[in-house]
């Protein structure tokens, strides 16, 4: 029963009439301004998250990509021109250790012992020095 | 479009949905940060700085659908450090009938003075109950709203409300401490 009663005392209790403490009561454009206010300062902060939200792992990728396959293009062709142009140089003088190797047989141990001379040359080899 | 897509979207840099967030919770914000203040002006710095710090922390709001009771609890204590920074500057804060000061029309007169004593009598009210009565009465905020968003008991937005409206007009009709006092 004094549940009841207080529960329709509460509900009985009418509401204040707080217009006075609206800050638009005298100013129409307050909250407006209040708006502007907020979203100006906020404006540094929306940006950020938005150069954030763009940064995607494909989007670094083709960012990446975009910069990297015009270098990779002008790489190529340098190193194309360069190669072109060692080719058509006349050979300079020969170095000491090249001069020694030129004009001999290419010819290798096994390709020698290969050729059925390995015994007797190895013998020959062996009675002429001992 | 709800709070949680509003949130998404605003952590995305949309500023389209975080004005909308703004033009949804801005009469409340100010109404909590004027609970806690007192005064228009540190009410309306404070709550104009929690929006901007709730975007900045916008990642730490876990549930997006509670958006209102994460910004309020921000509001509120924007509202307090004001306050107290306030209070550490020793200033003599500019008495709220002062604004009204100047030669102004009857009308105006007459609702600044409402207003110097209201905010008198709401000095009086322990601040959940000035939250309470303000979005209330002022905001037009539900009881259901106030306690999902409060995260606070329906009955207890009730009783509150019910308590605080009393203790105003006790404090305006001159049945308050001050009044018992003078007699």
């Amino acid at each position: 029963m004094r549940n009841d009663e207080k529960n329709i005392d509460l509900i009985e209790e009418p509401p204040m009439d707080l217009g006075s403490l609206d800050p638009a009561a005298a100013d129409d454009t307050y909250w407006a301004r209040f708006r502007f206010r907020v979203m100006t300062a906020a404006a540094d902060e929306l940006f950020r998250r938005r150069l954030i939200a763009e940064t995607t792992v494909v989007g670094v990728m083709q960012g990446w990509s975009r910069a990297l396959a015009p270098i990779a293009a002008l790489a190529a062709a340098l190193a194309g021109f360069l190669l072109f142009q060692d080719a058509t140089r006349s050979a300079g003088p020969l170095a000491l250790e090249e001069a020694l190797v030129a004009e001999l047989d290419d010819q290798t141990l096994p390709t020698f012992l290969d050729d059925g001379e390995a015994d007797d040359g190895a013998f020959q080899f062996a009675s002429e020095t001992f | 479009m709800d709070d949680g897509a509003l949130v998404r979207r605003a952590r995305a840099g949309d500023g389209a949905a975080f004005g909308q967030l703004v033009e949804r919770y801005m009469r409340a914000a100010y109404s909590v940060a004027y609970s806690v203040t007192g005064r228009h002006e540190d009410a309306e710095d404070a709550a104009q700085e929690a929006f901007v710090v709730a975007l900045e922390r916008l990642d730490d709001c876990r549930s997006p659908d509670r958006f209102a009771g994460w910004l309020m609890t921000i509001v509120r204590n924007r509202s307090r450090n004001l306050v107290r920074r306030e209070s550490l500057r020793d200033t003599d804060p500019v008495p709220v009938s002062a604004r009204s000061a100047g030669p102004t029309p009857d009308k105006v007169t007459e609702q600044a003075e409402l207003g110097a004593k209201l905010a008198a009598a709401l000095e009086r009210l322990p601040q959940v109950q000035r939250e309470i009565v303000l979005l209330h009465d002022l905001e037009g905020w539900k009881h259901r709203e106030i306690a999902e968003r409060l995260e606070i008991p329906s009955g207890t937005v009730r009783s509150h409300l019910h308590f605080a409206r009393k203790a105003l007009r006790a404090s305006l009709h001159g049945e308050g401490p001050e009044a018992r006092e003078r007699a």
